[in-house]
């Protein structure tokens, strides 16, 4: 009981987790906002993948 | 008397963000325009409440009686995070202009430190429920007030003579320093 109620405990959180995840997952992004994920400029975190000087490395990546 | 202090003092006297320095993130990143900020406040307002309210729960309920005190952090995350995806979700499909301003900075709510610390400070004062009703409610109340004067500041600047090295973030962050100082003024309030 001291190992497995836990264990059942973090499933039950992780189950809830990826429900939530893939429930947003399915729901459309509204129309124009496909690249909202790459239009951030705020910080100034160079290494972030969202940073703009790294724009250039997301659309090769994808291309 | 006792909760209206304590409602007072967490919007006011320790604000998150101008006394207790978290989620700057949002604060800086957007704080561009009043209408974002608003619905950025009104996101993080959600998410701190209802997040708040069941770790809560589940730490006088589930953890406390099965010893599990020590899988808090962890619980908190996942309710936080599942919490998000929610709003994410909800956003999107009845506000897409909102989804829009906000971005990328919806989904990182939840790496929002201001939402894990009002879940872990209700258990750490050993608030009773209603203590953290208000506490939870107070807080976001704070975080919403200061993001919306600092972005109605910040829309003022943007058309202000300033002067060019101090453009953008650095006079923000200069401009946030002294309401920091003008906030610290409410010390005596309560």
């Amino acid at each position: 009981m001291q190992f497995i109620a836990p264990l059942l405990f973090l499933g039950f959180l992780g189950g809830v987790y990826a429900s939530a995840y893939y429930l947003n997952l399915k729901t459309p992004k509204p129309e124009g906002c496909d690249d909202v994920d790459v239009s951030c400029g705020s910080c100034s975190i160079s290494s972030c993948g969202l940073h703009p000087s790294n724009k250039e490395l997301i659309v090769e990546v994808k291309s | 008397m006792e909760l209206f202090s304590l409602f007072i003092s967490a919007i006011f006297i320790n604000n998150i963000i101008l006394n207790k320095f978290l989620g700057m993130c949002p604060f800086m990143g957007v704080s561009r325009k009043t209408s974002s900020a608003l619905g950025m406040g009104g996101a993080v307002t959600f998410v701190i409440f209802f997040s708040s309210l069941i770790t809560w729960g589940l730490f006088e309920y589930v953890l406390e009686p099965l010893n599990l005190q020590y899988m808090d952090l962890i619980t908190f995350i996942l309710i936080i995070a599942s919490f998000v995806q929610l709003v994410e979700m909800i956003i999107k499909k009845y506000s897409p202009s909102l989804y829009k301003a906000l971005g990328i900075y919806l989904p990182l709510i939840t790496t929002n430190c201001a939402v894990l610390f009002v879940a872990l400070e209700n258990i750490k004062q050993g608030f009773s429920f209603v203590e953290s009703v208000v506490y939870s409610l107070a807080v976001p109340i704070g975080f919403t007030l200061v993001l919306i004067i600092f972005s109605a500041i910040r829309e003022r600047l943007d058309i202000a003579d300033v002067p060019k090295p101090l453009k953008g973030n650095p006079v923000a962050m200069i401009v946030a320093a002294i309401m920091a100082l003008a906030f610290s003024g409410l010390a005596g309030l309560v």
